[in-house]
């Protein structure tokens, strides 16, 4: 940016850029509206085009579809004859042809159709609204009946009645041979304004001004034959020259066709579009006017222009706003520029006035012409004072002469550094270090000084030498030869004592790599170790490393071993090793021989043929040889932690301490024990043990010696021995063993012997006094080889003639085969069991239950059977299977009493009550309906008849009670009696509430019975004694437990009526009363089914009275 | 209480007689068909037999029911009733002499909704009618008529 843009102005390129985006934007603007207005235009035109075709194809099928009409009407010959018929005067076809006239103008929308004779005369017509023919339908008809053709004609105005039509003549022919002759015409007109017209005017798309207009040309005129959207009544009558230019419809008639920009018959532009409308003289306009087509555009105008302007207002404002910008930056910056000068200015003065250094400006005659503070200190002058001097008389008079050299070279080089001599106001001297520098200021050359004092520089110089001369001595004084290498592995240090061990000069030695002086160590491995070393912080300035041995080369090639120090060291730049050599030759021949003595002793020791141990007071092991590892079984880390003592079992500890302590104390002892090792094996040793003294310590040092062999020997004397003797006791044992049993087996087989003839005996016993028939027979023959009596008894033959029979010889039933078989099957199974009859002597059959066991006898099978005689078992078992029978047949017949009985207390339960019930109902009817007529002896008889029959009911119901009482069955269940007399107690209490009867009832009474039969029983007895209390006053009914034959006794007590004792006995019986019926009434059932009760629950009833003192009923169950 | 039937079935004149006099007596009014038999019961409720064409939307508020009857006895009867849909919710009272446990036990099983059993005291039969027809005809409220 130049400084000439930089004020105001806006930059020239700025407005070239602007004007050059404006006339873009216009150019874009304009290019865009006129292509808009050119498709639009196209847009209008092709839909004009495109309605006009329309219209045209429209009109042009109307025309076609009239001549239709016609053309079917012309070849229409069947109507001729009827025509002819008409016209000959038939009314009959008269009205036929009007129909088929009237069918053509109803079908086709006909304004009307006409039929005229030859004449012209109208004979048919059918009309919509009023029609008069004019000389132009006339002249019409003449045309077509001349042409013999169809005509159609164009639009006209009539001339009798002022209306547009538009007619078809179609004429009549008939064929005469090969000629036709016209017989009339018909004439069918159209109304074009009810169809032609509103085809031409309707516009298919919305548009304020578009119309088809229709139009002939008339000798030099054009003809409207439509009316028109802007002009009222036009059709036919609005007419303009064919000279008019621009009207289309005149163009048109020009040949001017297709689309035209025009004026039309109003003056206005308009977009038209002309087409012939073919078979006719009519031509069709569509038009629209120019305003309506360019609407669009001209909005499409006003908008493209908005919007141009609106960019090019923005272009300006954006380009405005740049200009703003860079302005605005550019003081920015400027302003920035200047603040920074000022600061740097500001700094320098800072700078140069607290400065370390002193700063002297001089002039080219090397006047001082500034100083700063630190020179008015330092040279002790004032500033007015230094501002008055020049340059040389600050410097020391000996530095004085070098002074122009030394500028010459400042003003060649543009600035030197150098090192003077200067000089205080009170002549004290010091050395500084000047920066001398050329500089132009304001186009004046200034020599700008900065000097430094460089004193304490100096003698920190001085000290530095001399700490380094120290330490050099030190270094070469060293006993130890001393290597200093660098980084790279080079050596830069080699004192006096490493020529000694090395050879070499320090010459030779210096810059040459360390890795010479060491055996096997390649210059490149040494580096790498140095950078290591120096690297991993073991090297750190300072550290001083392990001390290692190594072998080193000397110059001549020989080795020498030595033991070697490292530390990390610094010098100014380079980190540094310090390595101290000191030569061990010495020490290791030493060693070496240490070494051989050690191998020597522990050979020696390994070579012993026992075990050898060294230990100290305190039992740690110091020497072992291998023996002892291999003994114990444990290894030398193992050895090295135990005690002595561990090598004994528990009951050798002690006695091996002591022998220890004996060596301790009195130098020498030894002992015999078992050494056990690792795996816990025990063998026997000798051990020796001498005090050995070193460095006032006690040590024991001895061996042991394994002395199992002997110990072994020693043994299997002893167990020998051992042996010999318990042989001895053993045999005398065996002996004694012997003799005894011998004793007992005597006593035992006595005592056998002795039980054998016993159970002979009894078995001999048995078989002889058995019941039942024993017989031991051989299975092969069936004869018998023993047996007892019964066997041959109870069949009635003798023992000698027994002993001869065969098993078939007394069988009664089974064949021969059968045994054969059956002893077959015992001779495999062992033993059987059966039913059979065996034939006695004297022929009696006897059923016999016979048990066969096989046994086993001097190696043969011998059948041992048993004939067991159950003849009469057989007969009693039979008595008492007929003896069921007969209880079963009984059972059955009580079971049919029992139903019967049944069906005797249901018809009495219904039926004996019935006439009874009759019997009292009446007697009551009696009583009602005839009181009057009956006296009272009458009544009273009555009243007799209803009692005496409500007793027979009563009589009735307690038999039916009694009876079923005996049938039902019994339920056992546990009833709790005391809970029973409780509710039948207040059961009667709420029934008769006038009476007051105190109950005493024991609790708890719990008894096994049927809950239902001993309900019936307590009501029975406490209503009895409710009863018979009836006349007492304070009655008191007690119901209680007492013991009775050691069985429980229930009962009921009372207060009431009592009994004669002397009838105690027929208390139970069926209708036994004590009482009549007027003292107290009853049936006299009661006792007895409580007698039933009781009987069936097995057991006793009982009463105790006196008659007026109350009664108690006993019952057990 | 009028238009309230009661059917008697009761083979017994004596009977019939009796019970009609209880209900006078009792000032029940309503009227009361009568049934010799259980087939003569059966054909009024179902309108057969002798009782053709009856107009069966008519339907007695309360049968009394014997069980000893001819033809077919009362258990039947009932049990005729209880299984057909026109008279399963008819309320039944059996008026027998019988006291036997089986009947009353029977009576119930098969539907029936009251069992009474005839006394000899005729003053006592009173009480009884009475009570049922305060019951059956007064207090009950009989199930809703189909027909």
């Amino acid at each position: 940016m130049t400084h000439k843009t930089q004020h105001g102005k806006i930059p020239y390129y700025l407005i070239v850029i602007f004007l050059f985006l404006s006339v873009t934007i216009w150019i874009g603007g304009y290019l865009y509206y006129e292509d808009q207005k050119k498709e639009i235009k196209k847009d209008k035109l092709e839909d004009l085009a495109a309605i006009a075709d329309l219209k045209v194809s429209q009109i042009a099928n109307w025309r076609r579809e009239r001549l239709g009409d016609a053309k079917n009407i012309f070849d229409n010959k069947l109507i001729i004859p009827h025509i002819q018929q008409f016209l000959a005067g038939s009314s009959v076809y008269k009205q036929e042809v009007f129909n088929w006239l009237a069918t053509i103008q109803k079908n086709y929308l006909y304004k009307n159709v006409l039929f005229l004779d030859m004449e012209g005369n109208i004979r048919l017509k059918v009309i919509d609204g009023q029609e008069v023919i004019g000389p132009d339908a006339k002249k019409l008809a003449e045309e077509a009946i001349r042409s013999k053709n169809v005509v159609f004609s164009d639009l006209y105005r009539s001339k009798i009645k002022d209306v547009i039509r538009l007619t078809l003549a179609v004429p009549l022919l008939v064929s005469k041979g090969s000629e036709t002759v016209p017989i009339g015409a018909i004439l069918l007109r159209v109304d074009p304004y009810q169809f032609l017209y509103p085809l031409i005017q309707s516009w298919p798309t919305k548009s304020a001004t578009a119309e088809t207009v229709l139009f002939r040309r008339e000798g030099n005129e054009v003809l409207f034959l439509n009316e028109l959207r802007h002009k009222k009544d036009t059709a036919l009558k609005l007419r303009f020259s064919i000279n008019e230019q621009r009207l289309p419809s005149a163009m048109a008639i020009h040949g001017i066709t297709g689309v035209n920009e025009a004026v039309d018959y109003r003056g206005v532009p308009v977009l038209s579009v002309v087409q012939p409308v073919p078979d006719s003289s009519w031509f069709l306009v569509a038009k629209i006017d120019q305003d309506e087509v360019y609407a669009p555009i001209q909005k499409s105008l006003i908008t493209v222009t908005f919007i141009v302007s609106l960019l090019i207002f923005g272009t300006g404002i954006a380009i405005g706003f740049i200009w703003r910008h860079q302005r605005a930056r550019f003081y920015r910056e400027k302003y920035e520029a200047e603040l920074e000068k000022r600061l740097l200015s500001k700094r320098y003065e800072y700078l140069t006035r607290y400065a370390n250094d002193i700063i002297l400006s001089l002039d080219l005659d090397w006047k001082i012409i500034s100083a700063n503070e630190k020179a008015v200190i330092s040279y002790g002058y004032t500033l007015n004072e230094l501002l008055q001097m020049n340059i040389n008389t600050l410097r020391a008079p000996e530095a004085r002469d070098v002074l122009i050299s030394q500028m010459k070279q400042v003003q060649e080089h543009e600035g030197l550094i150098f090192e003077t001599m200067h000089q205080k106001k009170d002549g004290t001297k010091f050395p500084v270090e000047v920066s001398s520098r050329v500089i132009d200021i304001e186009g004046k050359k200034v020599y700008q000084n900065i000097i430094r004092d460089i004193s304490d520089r100096k003698k920190a110089e001085a000290e530095l030498q001399e700490s380094e001369e120290r330490l050099r001595t030190v270094i070469e004084a060293s006993m130890d030869g001393i290597i200093v290498v660098n980084e790279q592995g080079k050596i830069v240090l080699f004192n006096a004592a490493a020529e000694v061990l090395f050879l070499y000069s320090s010459d030779e030695a210096l810059q040459k790599p360390a890795s010479i002086l060491l055996l096997e160590e390649p210059a490149d491995v040494h580096q790498k170790r140095v950078e290591k070393f120096l690297s991993n912080g073991v090297g750190q300035c300072g550290h001083i490393g392990r001390r290692t041995e190594r072998t080193f080369r000397r110059k001549d090639g020989s080795k020498f071993d030595g033991e070697i120090t490292m530390a990390g060291g610094r010098s100014e730049s380079t980190r540094l090793v310090v390595v101290t050599i000191h030569d061990i030759t010495e020490r290791k021949k030493a060693e070496a021989r240490l070494l051989e003595e050690k191998h020597f002793s522990d050979l020696t020791i390994n070579s012993l043929p026992g075990i050898f141990y060294l230990f100290d007071e305190n039992g740690r092991f110091l020497r072992w040889n291998r023996n002892l590892e291999t003994a114990t079984g444990y290894s030398v880390e193992e050895i090295s932690g135990m005690n002595p003592i561990d090598f004994f079992a528990d009951e050798d500890k002690l006695s091996v301490t002591k022998t220890i302590q004996d060596v301790f104390m009195k130098g020498e002892s030894n002992i015999e024990a078992n050494l056990v090792s690792k795996t816990e094996n025990r063998t026997p040793y000798f051990f020796t043990g001498l005090r050995f003294i070193s460095n006032n310590q006690n040590y024991l040092i001895g061996m042991g010696i394994d002395i199992s062999e002997r110990k072994k020997a020693e043994d299997e004397i002893r167990k020998l021995n051992e042996e010999l003797e318990q042989r001895v006791i053993q045999r005398t044992q065996q002996l004694e063993d012997i003799n005894r049993r011998l004793e007992d087996e005597i006593i035992e087989r006595k005592q056998i012997e002795k039980s054998l003839k016993e159970a002979e005996a009894r078995y001999r016993n048995l078989f002889e006094q058995s019941p039942d028939g024993i017989v031991l027979m051989d299975p092969a023959t069936t004869l018998p080889t023993e047996f007892n009596e019964t066997a041959h008894r109870q069949l009635g033959y003798s023992r000698d003639e027994f002993i001869q029979m065969r098993v078939s010889d007394y069988e009664a039933i089974e064949k021969p085969e059968d045994t054969k078989a059956r002893i077959e099957n015992i001779l495999r199974e062992g033993r059987d069991d059966f039913d059979t009859r065996h034939r006695t002597k004297n022929g009696e059959i006897k059923n016999i239950l016979v048990t066969v066991q096989m046994l086993d006898l001097y190696g043969k099978p011998v059948f041992h059977c048993i004939y067991r005689d159950i003849t009469e078992l057989k007969q009693a078992e039979e008595e008492i299977s007929e003896l069921n029978a007969m209880l079963q047949r009984r059972a059955l017949e009580l079971e049919a009493i029992n139903k019967e009985l049944e069906a005797f207390s249901y018809s009495v339960s219904h039926d004996l009550r019935a006439p009874l019930r009759s019997i009292d109902g009446f007697s009551q009817a009696l009583l009602e309906d005839y009181f009057e007529k009956l006296d009272g002896e009458g009544r009273d008889y009555l009243q007799r008849i209803r009692r005496a029959s409500q007793h027979m009911g009563q009589l009735i119901d307690d038999l039916l009670n009694l009876s079923r009482v005996a049938r039902n069955e019994m339920h056992q269940d546990l009833v709790d009696l005391s809970e029973l007399v409780r509710t039948i107690a207040s059961d009667l209490q709420t029934a008769r509430g006038d009476r007051i009867v105190k109950f005493i009832i024991e609790e708890g009474v719990m008894v096994k019975g049927d809950a239902r039969l001993l309900t019936i029983l307590l009501e029975n007895l406490i209503g009895n004694a409710w009863k018979f209390t009836g006349k007492t006053s304070d009655s008191i009914i007690q119901f209680g437990v007492i013991q009775y034959e050691g069985k429980q006794a229930y009962f009921i007590r009372d207060n009431g009526a009592g009994f004669d004792m002397t009838y105690a006995n027929k208390l139970f019986g069926a209708f036994q009363r004590l009482h009549t019926q007027a003292e107290f009434p009853g049936t006299g059932i009661g006792l007895a089914i409580v007698y039933r009760i009781v009987q069936r629950h097995g057991g006793k009833v009982w009463a105790e009275g006196e008659a007026g003192k109350g009664a108690t009923f006993y019952f057990t169950l | 209480m009028k238009d309230k039937i009661i059917l008697l079935v009761e083979d017994s004149p004596d009977d019939v007689d009796l019970a009609m006099r209880a209900l006078r007596k009792n000032k029940i009014l309503n009227e009361v068909v009568v049934a010799g038999d259980g087939a003569e019961a059966l054909d009024y409720l179902f309108g057969t037999g002798k009782y053709e064409g009856r107009d069966m939307s008519i339907m007695p508020e309360v049968i009394l029911l014997d069980l000893k009857l001819p033809k077919i006895d009362g258990l039947e009867v009932l049990k005729h009733l209880r299984a057909d849909e026109r008279t399963r919710l008819l309320p039944v009272v059996i008026l027998t002499s019988s006291r036997e446990e089986q009947d009353v036990i029977n009576g119930y099983k098969f539907g029936a909704n009251s069992y009474i059993q005839k006394p000899v005291d005729f003053d006592q039969f009173m009480e009884a009618v009475k009570d049922l027809g305060l019951y059956w005809l007064v207090l009950n409220e009989p199930p809703p008529r189909k027909m």
